[in-house]
């Protein structure tokens, strides 16, 4: 045999061990590279997505569907094998544990709901661009990266990955004006954070001396925090604040959401911000656990603003992905009061509501998605969805179920996350948030409860809605409902699994 | 009996899965299904009355099912003597509310009826919950069907309704859940386990201040729903824009869920804080007697007349709970079916009336006696059980109420009994303008008298209306043993002795008297 090709099995014997954790991610993107590769060789037909041309479908849509499934399959492997491979590698660059696990089969999970959902979108719209399933495989890629992410570097690396896919994800119908100006906005805003969270970093290596996590935490552990250092955490707050859009920074969320591509938005609001909130939460918990006497307070003002500026703008909202917009803000807040009632019930809850919040968005996205119409998104709730009810029936209550579930009515996954945020911050003795938790909560009932109210209770004064519900897509809204009543009616396995996939984050190495 | 209530709980349920199998265009299948399942459920609550032995266990027929381990929340069911009252009126009044709005609810008829069949479901939960955890998921999970009830089958400002009701109950029922949480963390503060269970949650003696905030927290919730001056606001709207049926069930059923909640949750859990708390929400229930009698007396409307007689009646069940004694505990769980059975017949009146007009304006209608003499004679016997006429149902609760009152509020009895003569005077001159005089209305000339359904609907309900009225016996007796121990437990100061608790009723008497000296004037 060729020497070289021996010494190269030899380096893989010995890497091979180290690509586990890692593995999710490389399957993400070796068929996200096929997606483009394969689209070489789909030359003869016709592109989309300028108006009114119809395009030819291609191959990378289930290319991407695969690769999802595999990577979802090799989470559950990860999970599996946790006890005896948990733990760092790549020098501490990456670290398998179960928080990350949970949430890399979250961000797979709405990853996967995504591409079905995405797939009768950009069939009904015209895109048959490979390009933008790479795009999504690649985002889905970093969002691991950061899940898992043991050192400062690696959560950038992560970050940057996941958004450089999502700033292009959200223009992609470039022929709207709409689309072009939330990717602007996106891609601008995103960039200024970027800054923040380098700078940041860059503080907390100047006080730290390193960007590993574990080795910050040892760092810092010993008082008086230094003002260099607190510098550099405010600075992050900022730049994780941007990226799970906390009120005030949260300004570019409403425009971007409405003006993305529906399942594009979907995708936003549930894999960036599980990913983004991952990380904060790693960082928070294991790393800066020392000056929690100093970030505590802040995010608790955070989480104040954001709570009730989420909740109270979303009320004068029409359009309902402006409207979901400013309630995926007021759900930040409320995951924001996990990560500050700072224990691991707190994380729990935490992993706990990341998966019924994604469920349930998935969900409501989903119809929004299969509501639309050729050249139109159909998003004013006014107009829209005016009595809807009665033409397509089971779209409408699954549509009212997501609705509920996120007031945080039982029995659904929505209720038993609030429950277990609320018991987190009630025994961690913060009674005050957790009451103004309830009480936005009241407020967001109100705007729920519009959408039910304009498919229910009002007669649609627009020519009905031609809408078929793609097979892909019903399988996603299945799932997405199935989830969110099975989550939520047996809860208990699942908030088993979460409470054992917090030992290991605070047990980092 | 395994499972007995389970079976009892979750039939509605089934019946609506059932439900959902028939085409919607045939409204008629839809109707005799939906009756037919609603027959077979009472038949089979109905064993409840004479399996449930009074002087048994606390809590009967219990079902104890790890449910959440990780959270020690366990699927944990009983009834004690008011539960099995109220089950029984609620599976009453549902095959009567599926007759009362046979001819009322012309549109997406299965909808409606799916949704009243899980309603049933979400009241008969709450009812039996022993568990808060379990109570909390019932007592939310009947906003929803209620909400889409009014919401989609009411009058013309159905959707300010609903939405106000559902946030109003919304906003109780989250207060609640974190007093519940807090609770919840107290207790395994004490004991190290984690339960929300309501017994062992029961037998941890809560301190001072805080049991003062969690009364608090769990008094709003149902204060709300009673619901009591002044939370009573959504009351009026949600009931005159419900239709029929839903005023039906959120007046016998749902109204019920507030007071039962104050008996079986608020109370026992936090008796100090209950005691200490006495004199203002006595003094609140007196107001709501009052006031709700007084708006009642200048209503043209007489839906909106029957709404505000609720806030009205439902004072007197709130102030016989405050009685703190047997006789006027079991006064205000004998007004709590009471209420339920007369106002519960008052709301299918009106629907019957408004089928025939379209119209709830008292000065719309005038000497239908001589038109409908079938319906002027049930209409007379459920306004005279509404007013408190001896040998009626009405009497027997207002009596038993006042005089436990009596004992220990000389004061506001006084005060509380212009109630019953207020309620005399508004229900007899609505009665009155609607049924007497000359027919001067042409419309009203050719309305037809009641049909054999509509008798059907009404006939159950007169005949309890005597029968408590003659014979209460049976009733009080089921529930006593469970009102005795109720007594024992609210009045009973941790750590001491049952003697002690004279003087500090005694001490808490003066309180009393000022309040509503000073509230007197308000409505």
């Amino acid at each position: 045999m060729n020497p070289e090709i021996q010494e190269l099995l030899v380096a893989y014997r010995v890497v091979r061990p180290a690509l586990f954790p890692v593995l999710p991610a490389a399957v993400l993107t070796l068929f996200g590279l096929l997606a483009l590769l394969v689209d070489v060789f789909e030359l003869g037909r016709t592109r989309g997505p300028a108006e009114g041309e119809t395009g030819t479908p291609i191959m990378a849509p289930y290319l991407a569907l695969i690769g999802t499934a595999l990577a979802l399959g090799c989470v559950g492997w990860q999970a599996a094998r946790l006890e005896t491979a948990g733990g760092p590698y790549f020098s501490g660059m990456v670290v398998l544990d179960g928080f990350g696990v949970f949430l890399s089969g979250v961000v797979l999970a709405g990853t996967l709901l995504t591409l079905l959902l995405t797939i009768g979108y950009c069939r009904r719209h015209d895109i048959h661009l490979a390009e933008y399933y790479h795009l999504i495989l690649m985002a889905a890629a970093g969002m691991l990266i950061m899940v898992l992410a043991g050192n400062l570097i690696t959560i950038f690396v992560g970050l940057e990955l996941m958004s450089v896919g999502v700033y292009v994800l959200t223009g992609f119908r470039r022929t709207r004006l709409r689309s072009v100006e939330g990717a602007l906005k996106y891609f601008v805003l995103g960039a200024f954070s970027t800054g923040f969270f380098l700078y940041g970093m860059a503080l907390v290596y100047g006080a730290a001396g390193t960007f590993d996590l574990a080795g910050i935490r040892d760092a810092v552990s010993v008082p008086p925090a230094s003002p260099v250092l607190l510098a550099g955490v405010a600075l992050l707050i900022v730049g994780f604040g941007f990226k799970v859009a906390l009120v005030p920074f949260h300004m570019w969320s409403p425009d971007v959401y409405q003006g993305a591509p529906a399942p594009v938005t979907a995708f936003m609001a549930t894999g960036v911000k599980t990913a983004g909130f991952a990380a904060f939460v790693r960082v928070f918990m294991s790393t800066f656990d020392g000056l929690a006497d100093q970030w505590i307070p802040v995010l608790w003002a955070l989480a104040v603003l954001t709570m009730v500026v989420g909740n109270v703008a979303a009320i004068r909202q029409d359009d309902i992905k402006r409207m979901l917009a400013y309630s995926s803000i007021a759900h930040a807040g409320y995951l924001l009061v996990a990560l500050i009632a700072h224990s691991d019930i707190g994380t729990a809850a935490f992993l706990y509501y990341m998966a019924a919040y994604t469920l349930m968005t998935m969900g409501a996205f989903g119809i929004v998605i299969v509501l639309g119409e050729k050249g139109t998104e159909n998003t004013s709730i006014e107009r829209d969805y005016a009595g809807i009810a009665w033409r397509h029936p089971l779209l409408a209550a699954a549509m009212a179920l997501f609705m509920f579930s996120l007031t945080g009515i039982p029995p659904t996954a929505g209720f038993v996350g609030k429950f277990a945020i609320l018991s987190a911050a009630v025994n961690s003795g913060h009674v005050p948030l957790a009451v103004l938790l309830v009480l936005t909560s009241v407020i967001s009932a109100y705007y729920y409860l519009k959408v039910v109210v304009s498919m229910y209770m009002r007669a649609s004064e627009r020519e009905p809605i031609r809408s078929q519900v793609p097979a892909m897509a019903a399988i996603a809204l299945l799932i997405a409902v199935v989830g969110v009543l099975g989550l939520g009616i047996f809860p208990g396995q699942w908030v088993e699994m979460a409470r054992a996939s917090v030992v290991a984050v605070t047990g980092l190495p | 009996m395994a499972f007995y209530l389970t079976t009892i709980l979750f039939f509605p349920i089934l019946g609506a899965v059932m439900l959902a199998g028939i085409p919607g265009r045939n409204r008629a299948a839809i109707r005799q299904a939906t009756l037919a399942i609603a027959v077979i459920h009472f038949l089979i609550a109905l064993p409840l009355w004479w399996l449930y032995a009074p002087g048994g266990a606390d809590y009967q027929f219990v079902e104890h099912v790890p449910w959440i381990d990780s959270l020690g929340v366990e699927y944990h069911l009983g009834v004690d003597g008011v539960s099995v009252l109220l089950t029984l009126l609620t599976v009453l009044l549902t095959p009567l509310a599926v007759l009362g709005s046979w001819r009322y609810i012309d549109h997406h008829v299965k909808e409606f009826h799916i949704l009243l069949l899980v309603l049933t479901t979400g009241m008969l939960g709450v009812f039996f919950a022993l568990d808060l955890f379990v109570f909390y998921v019932f007592w939310e999970l009947m906003l929803v069907p209620m909400y889409f009830l009014i919401g989609v089958w009411g009058g013309e400002q159905r959707v300010y309704a609903a939405v106000k009701f559902f946030l109003y109950t919304f906003l109780g029922g989250v207060l609640m859940l974190v007093g519940i949480l807090a609770l919840y963390f107290h207790h395994q503060g004490v004991t190290g386990v984690y339960t929300t269970s309501l017994a062992d949650l029961m037998a941890i003696p809560v301190p001072g201040e805080l049991q003062l905030a969690l009364f608090l927290a769990f008094a709003i919730a149902f204060a709300i729903k009673v619901p009591m001056f002044p939370f009573h606001t959504w009351l009026p709207d949600a009931h005159v824009q419900a239709p029929a049926a839903g005023s039906v069930i959120l007046a016998a059923v749902l109204l019920k869920m507030g007071t039962y909640g104050f008996y079986r949750f608020a109370m026992p859990l936090f008796p100090e804080a209950a005691r200490q708390a006495l004199p203002w929400i006595a003094g609140l229930a007196v107001v709501g007697v009052i006031y709700g009698a007084m708006v009642a007396l200048v209503q043209p409307n007489v839906k909106k007349l029957v709404a505000y007689s609720s806030v009205s009646h439902l004072g007197f069940v709130m102030l016989g709970l405050f009685a703190l004694n047997v006789t006027g505990v079991q006064g205000s769980v004998i007004q709590m079916i009471n209420h339920g059975i007369s106002t519960g017949a008052l709301f299918f009146i009106c629907g019957m009336l408004y089928e025939r007009r379209h119209t709830y304006e008292i000065a719309q209608f005038g000497g239908l006696s001589t038109v409908m003499p079938v319906f002027a004679v049930l209409f007379m016997i459920v306004t005279l059980s509404s007013i408190g006429l001896p040998g009626l149902n009405g009497f027997v609760g207002e009596f038993l109420i006042l005089v436990g009152m009596f004992q220990n509020h000389p004061w506001m009895t006084g005060i509380a009994t212009a109630g019953v003569i207020l309620a005399a005077y508004y229900m007899l001159r609505m009665f009155q303008s609607v049924m007497f005089g000359d027919v001067e209305i042409e419309a009203n000339r050719k309305l037809p008298d009641l049909s054999g359904r509509e008798v059907a609907v009404l006939l159950p309900l007169v005949a309890l209306i005597v029968w408590i009225g003659v014979y209460p016996a049976p009733f009080l007796s089921r529930t006593e043993p469970s009102v005795d121990r109720f007594v024992e437990r609210v009045t009973r100061t941790a750590g001491t002795q049952p003697a002690e608790v004279a003087e500090l009723d005694a001490d808490e008497a003066e309180p009393p008297e000022a309040v509503p000296a000073g509230l007197e004037g308000r409505p």
